[in-house]
This record gives C-alpha cells, sequence and structure tokens, in this order.
C-alpha cells in the first residue's frame, strides 16, 4: 500500500527524526515486527494472556462502537486483536504447529502490517469491550502495544507524531512557544478583569504555590471559558495556585503510541512540580491525560513528593467545605454528561462529577448507556485527524444516537479529545447541542 | 494392545496435560505487569476482587450486562458441565451411594444419581448444541471462528453424546468404571470395560486434554489471570488534604 493513501496520514522521515523513531523499508516491515512484538511479549503480560485465553464468544463484538458505527468485521475487537493473534499462533504461541494453524495461524507479510496500520487507528482505546469480556479481555491493551509497535517500524501517525514532537519542543500539544503562551494568558486574565470586575491572577511559576494546575492546553485558547472558571474557582476558594511554563499541557499522547513520549511528559511535570514546591498537582480536563496519572505514575515516576489529584477532586473538595458555592440557576438548560472513557472505566472518576453538576445545573438529565458502560465519543487515542472525518464520523454514530435521545441542550464532556471531536461529529449526525466541560458550568454558576 | 489404551496412554496424557498446564501459567505468570490496567468501578480489597471472580466464573456477570441470549447458553453449558464434572466423581467413586450421606437409601441414592446425571446431561447437550448452533449460523460468529473453534465443539459433542449413549441405551456400570479408574490410580492395572461406547467416550476425553493446553480451552484457568489483571484492588497514592 502506498504511504500517501493511508488514513489516517502516516508520519514523514522529519517527524520520525523528531521522535528517534527509525525508518523503516516496507520490505523489512514484517521481520522488524516480528522482533518487536517478541520483545512486548516478554513485558506485557497482559498481551500475552489476551492473545491466549480469548474463546472467539463473540460478546464482545455487539459492544464495541467502532463496529457498531463502521459496521466493518475487522473492527469487531475480537477480529481486531486476531490480526496479532494469528502472527502470535504461526510464530510464538506454544504447542506442535498443526495446532497452531488449526487456530488460525498465518505468516506475517506486508498486508498484515497495512490492516494493523488501518485498523489499530479505529480503535479509541475505549475499554468497553474490558468490561463486557468475560476474561476481561482490554482490547486498548493491545491497541497501545501494536500503535508503539508501528511507531517502531516508523509509522505512527503523523498527526500523533507531530503532537508528541510539539509536547518535547514547548511543552503543549499546540506547539505554542512560551511567548505566545504567556501572552494568551495575560490576554485572560484581561478578559477576567473584564467580565468579573475583579483582578483574578493567572499565576505563571510561582514558588511555594498550593497547587500546580496543570490544564490541557486546547483550553488555553479553544475552550477559554472553561480554563477561566477554574481561576475563579481557585480565586473564589482562596487557593494559591500557579502554572507552569515549562508544560501547560495534561493530555498525554505518549499514551496512545510512545511509551517514551509518555515518561518524558510526566517526568517534566513531576519535575516543574519539584521545583516549584507545590502541595500538589491538579490534572485538568482530559481523560487519559487523567488515565496516565492516576494509573501510570507509579510505575513512570516512581513514589512522588507530593498527591496528584483531579480537578473535579479539587473543586468538589472546596463545595464540600463549603469555601465556594454555586448558583443552579445560571445553568438553567438541560443538561447531560458524558463519561470520558478514561475517567469512568479507566480513572476512577464517575460520581465526584455527577456531585459537582448536581449542584451547579437545574436541569441534569442521564444518558443511556452511562458511567463505566457510556460509549467512546469515538475520537478517542487521539483519532482527531481531518483526513480521517469520515471514520470519526462512524466512530461516533453510536454516541450521537444517545445523546439525541436525552433531549439535552447541553451535553457536558469534560475532556478534551471529546470536546475535540464531539461538535464535528454530532453537526454530522445532526445532534443539536452545545457541548461544553464541566468546568465551564461551574464557572457560569459559580458565586463570585 | 489393550493395555497400551486402557494401561500406558491414560498416564501419558494426564502427564502431558498437567506439565502443559503448568507451562503455560509459568509462562504468563513470569511476564511482568509493567502498568496498573483496573477497569473501574473496581473491587476496594483483596477479598473483593476475589468475589468478583467468583460472581464471574460462576455467574457470568459480564455476559449477563451483554445479549442474555449468549449469557443463557453459555452459563448453561458451564454449570451443567460443572455438575457433570463433579458427577462423576461422586457417582464413579462412590457407585451412587453419595446420597446415603444425607438419608437415602441404597436404591433411592442410585436412582437420584443416575436422575441427576441425566438432567445435567441434558442441560449440557442444549447448551452445548446452541452454542454450536449459534457459532455456525450467525455470519458475524462465521467471520471470527477458525477450525480450532469448530474443533473443540466436535468433540465436546462427541463426549457428551457418547455419555449420554452409555446414560440412556447402553450402559456401562458404575462399578466396572470405577474398578478401572481406581486400578489406575493405584498402579494396579485392571482392563478396559469391555463397552464401545465407554472407550469411544474415554478416547475422545483423552484427545480433548492431549488438546487442552494448546487451546482455547486455557480459558478456564485464563480467566483469573486475565481478570485479575483489570479487578485487583489498587492503592492510590495518599492524599495530603
Amino acid at each position: 500500500m502506498s504511504e500517501q493513501v493511508r488514513i489516517p496520514y502516516v508520519a514523514r522521515e522529519k517527524e520520525l527524526k523528531d521522535l528517534y523513531l527509525p525508518m523503516v523499508a516496507p520490505e523489512d516491515r514484517p521481520q522488524t515486527a516480528l522482533e518487536l512484538l517478541g520483545e512486548m511479549l516478554k513485558y506485557k503480560r497482559s498481551l500475552k494472556l489476551y492473545l491466549d485465553v480469548c474463546t472467539h464468544c463473540g460478546a464482545c463484538a455487539e459492544q464495541c462502537h467502532s463496529y457498531l458505527g463502521t459496521k466493518d468485521p475487522y473492527n469487531m475487537p475480537v477480529a481486531r486483536v486476531d490480526l496479532v493473534r494469528r502472527v502470535y499462533k504461526q510464530v510464538f504461541a506454544s504447542g506442535p504447529s498443526f495446532l497452531r494453524t488449526w487456530d488460525g495461524a498465518k505468516a506475517i507479510d506486508q498486508e498484515t502490517i497495512d490492516l494493523w496500520y488501518k485498523y489499530f487507528h479505529q480503535c479509541n482505546q475505549c475499554r468497553r469491550c474490558a468490561i463486557f469480556c468475560p476474561k476481561g479481555i482490554d482490547t486498548a491493551e493491545v491497541t497501545i502495544a501494536m500503535r508503539e509497535l508501528l511507531a517502531h517500524l516508523g509509522m505512527p501517525s503523523r498527526f500523533h507524531a507531530g503532537i508528541a514532537k510539539n509536547m518535547a519542543k514547548t511543552g503543549n500539544n499546540m506547539g505554542n512557544p512560551l511567548p505566545a503562551v504567556l501572552d494568551g494568558i495575560e490576554f485572560l486574565e484581561e478578559e477576567l478583569k473584564e467580565e468579573t470586575g475583579l483582578d483574578i491572577p493567572i499565576p505563571v511559576d510561582k514558588e511555594g504555590a498550593e497547587v500546580l494546575f496543570n490544564p490541557s492546553s486546547s483550553d488555553l485558547y479553544v475552550n477559554t471559558d472553561g480554563f477561566m472558571a477554574v481561576a475563579k474557582i481557585f480565586y473564589k476558594a482562596g487557593v494559591s495556585w500557579t502554572l507552569s511554563s515549562k508544560i501547560t499541557e495534561t493530555a498525554n499522547f505518549g499514551l496512545f503510541f510512545h511509551e517514551p513520549s509518555m515518561r518524558e511528559h510526566s517526568r517534566l511535570l513531576v519535575q516543574a512540580g519539584k521545583e516549584l514546591g507545590v502541595k500538589r498537582l491538579v490534572a485538568g480536563e482530559c481523560g487519559h491525560g487523567w488515565r496516565t496519572w492516576r494509573m501510570f505514575t507509579e510505575t513512570i515516576n516512581g513514589p512522588l513528593p507530593f498527591p496528584v489529584v483531579h480537578l473535579f477532586e479539587e473543586v468538589l473538595g472546596y463545595l464540600r467545605d463549603g469555601r465556594i458555592k454555586f448558583d443552579k440557576s445560571m445553568n438553567p438548560e438541560v443538561v447531560t454528561y458524558h463519561d470520558p472513557c478514561n475517567y469512568a472505566r479507566a480513572g476512577d472518576l464517575i460520581n465526584q462529577p455527577r456531585e459537582l453538576l448536581s449542584a451547579c445545573v437545574q436541569n441534569f438529565v442521564e444518558m443511556t448507556p452511562t458511567k463505566e458502560l457510556s460509549f467512546c465519543c469515538g475520537g478517542g487515542s487521539g483519532i482527531l485527524m481531518d483526513e480521517a472525518m469520515k471514520i470519526r464520523e462512524a466512530l461516533a454514530q453510536p454516541k450521537a444516537e444517545c445523546v439525541r435521545s436525552t433531549g439535552a441542550e447541553i451535553l457536558c464532556a469534560p475532556c478534551a479529545i471529546c470536546k475535540a471531536q464531539l461538535p464535528d461529529v454530532l453537526e454530522h449526525h445532526k445532534v443539536d447541542v452545545t457541548v461544553k466541560g464541566l468546568s465551564d458550568l461551574m464557572g457560569r454558576a459559580l458565586i463570585l | 494392545m489393550s493395555s497400551l489404551f486402557g494401561w500406558v496412554i491414560p498416564y501419558i496424557v494426564v502427564l502431558l496435560f498437567l506439565g502443559g498446564m503448568l507451562l503455560r501459567i509459568m509462562s504468563w505468570l513470569k511476564i511482568p505487569v509493567p502498568f496498573k490496567l483496573t477497569v473501574f468501578p473496581c473491587p476496594k480489597t483483596r477479598a473483593g476482587a476475589a468475589a468478583d471472580l467468583v460472581t464471574e466464573s460462576v455467574g457470568f456477570k459480564s455476559l449477563w450486562r451483554g445479549g442474555k441470549g449468549l449469557w443463557f447458553m453459555s452459563w448453561l453449558f458451564h454449570i451443567s458441565l460443572a455438575f457433570i464434572l463433579i458427577g462423576h466423581f461422586f457417582g464413579i467413586g462412590f457407585l451412587g451411594q453419595q446420597f446415603t450421606w444425607i438419608g437415602a437409601t441404597s436404591e433411592q441414592s442410585l436412582e437420584l444419581s443416575v436422575l441427576f446425571g441425566t438432567y445435567a446431561g441434558v442441560a449440557l447437550s442444549l447448551g452445548l448444541l446452541l452454542l454450536a448452533i449459534r457459532r455456525i449460523t450467525s455470519p458475524t460468529m462465521k467471520f471470527i471462528s477458525s477450525f480450532a473453534d469448530y474443533l473443540v465443539l466436535v468433540l465436546l459433542i462427541g463426549i457428551v453424546g457418547s455419555g449420554m449413549y452409555m446414560r440412556m441405551f447402553h450402559g456401562v456400570t458404575y462399578e466396572a468404571v470405577h474398578d478401572y479408574l481406581i486400578g489406575l490410580i493405584t498402579f494396579h492395572p485392571v482392563p478396559l470395560p469391555d463397552n464401545m461406547a465407554f472407550i469411544f467416550h474415554f478416547t475422545l476425553v483423552q484427545l480433548l486434554l492431549l488438546y487442552f493446553p494448546y487451546s482455547k480451552l486455557l480459558h478456564s484457568c485464563g480467566i483469573f489471570f486475565s481478570r485479575w489483571l483489570i479487578v485487583r484492588p489498587h492503592e492510590r497514592q495518599v492524599i495530603i488534604k
């Protein structure tokens, strides 16, 4: 397959260089892929277990939004993993070769790698299959491993590689250099002054602050209402807080395809926190960034000198202590809540946002299915490429129907990727709803 | 010839089965788990995680969350299989006299043993056939099925079919099987019961055991290891307030 027609686009040489990833000639890829897969099977127990214990029962098929939305049989989680399993059975599984042939063993070729590239970029790593699989097989684990493998074959998506490069160079995914970041922050401070008449600061690199807040960089430019709301909440609660000029990004794209990038991202933030001497790190609205913090910190960074908490946990503490108050009447619309996959299934944030919502909106309706059974928005794992718009629309179809049937006017989707994906695809599916973060709603209701 | 089949091969089969399973389980355990893969909401304690494994392996909780049809077929099959394996142990081990422990007479106990065995056999056959029909008729199932998936069904249908045949039409006595198996266990050779249905049944079971460590039947053990990855309680870093 020509590199030009792949969707999403494959990274070019310059992006690979930035991430120290090799170029591998197409004819060498099958052999290199086998070596990489062999290595992964030595340090990821989940991968080997999942390749061994699947019974092809098909319980996952009808639960995967990717299959429901695209109707492509390779998008059934079981079939997706079978693309790897057949190579595993051929080369790595134990037992006589005729038994492995019966299990569908097939030698690896360039077409296999093409299929890997295509279908592991149509999995959102949402983990819904893990809830319905009786063996608890989490296809996201396989997708993460296979994207990593593809990256080391010189085939990460151009979009992911570009974002990881931005992060490495500027400390944010948007690739904005520090002067631009500081400019943006100054502008937001002026906006706050105009809106509230108060001097609400957005401190940067304030040593000895209690909280280091780490937003998604998109909140600094696109979803600015949410970011300003956070500043207002800290101001009202009387908490000394700061941003770091070294890193203004909680969305850790390394998780999706490149472990070294993930580690470096985490290390950078922990270092920033240590240098500023903060008491805790507060992560902003971002699903997979939160998963990395909540679940992977211990492995990546070892024991931290301070805890990492989510913005919702932090604000809920203020609310329960009576340090801030909300006026529900500021949010009179019908609001429904979209559980970002990496909050609900992967990050243990299910009831906290609901408690906040019920305090700051008048009409809250639950979606069906909801909480840990919620469908992904279709943008998960960074499937946000413009060239993949057709796929994104198909992946979002189940979610769009869920949102439509609530009849809500506002869809609260407190995750940077959901916020980037949902407005576009819901418009395509003709669902008339405004997508907002939870911070936006809290900011509107906050009594200053 | 019959001493080979009745006296030598079964030992080899059992050794290959146990050795194979042990190697497979060890092959999982020696690989590290670098990241916490918990799926929430999750149990808070080890006891809770153990309870999850029980509800999953006895009640098939995850399947229940999805389509109830698959849950029914699968649960019926596995539960009756469990009953039948237990029934084999008690029925053959105690010659059908196990119900005398709860006050039945010797004849009543044998009748109960036969009755339960028959019912469980019917349930097992039903579950197995439904699963087979599902796999054969659904286009999506066809897409994800490999030869091995059908082969396991055929082996099981052969085993269950011959078992039911012995039960309904042409039985061997508990005593004959009892004597043979006790002979095997105590290393005192006794000839195989002279019954084609039994030999067929016994041979297929051995084939299944040989295939077991290299097939999807591994899920019987693997489920506890793979579920543990997503349900084990996760200690969070302490939050200082």
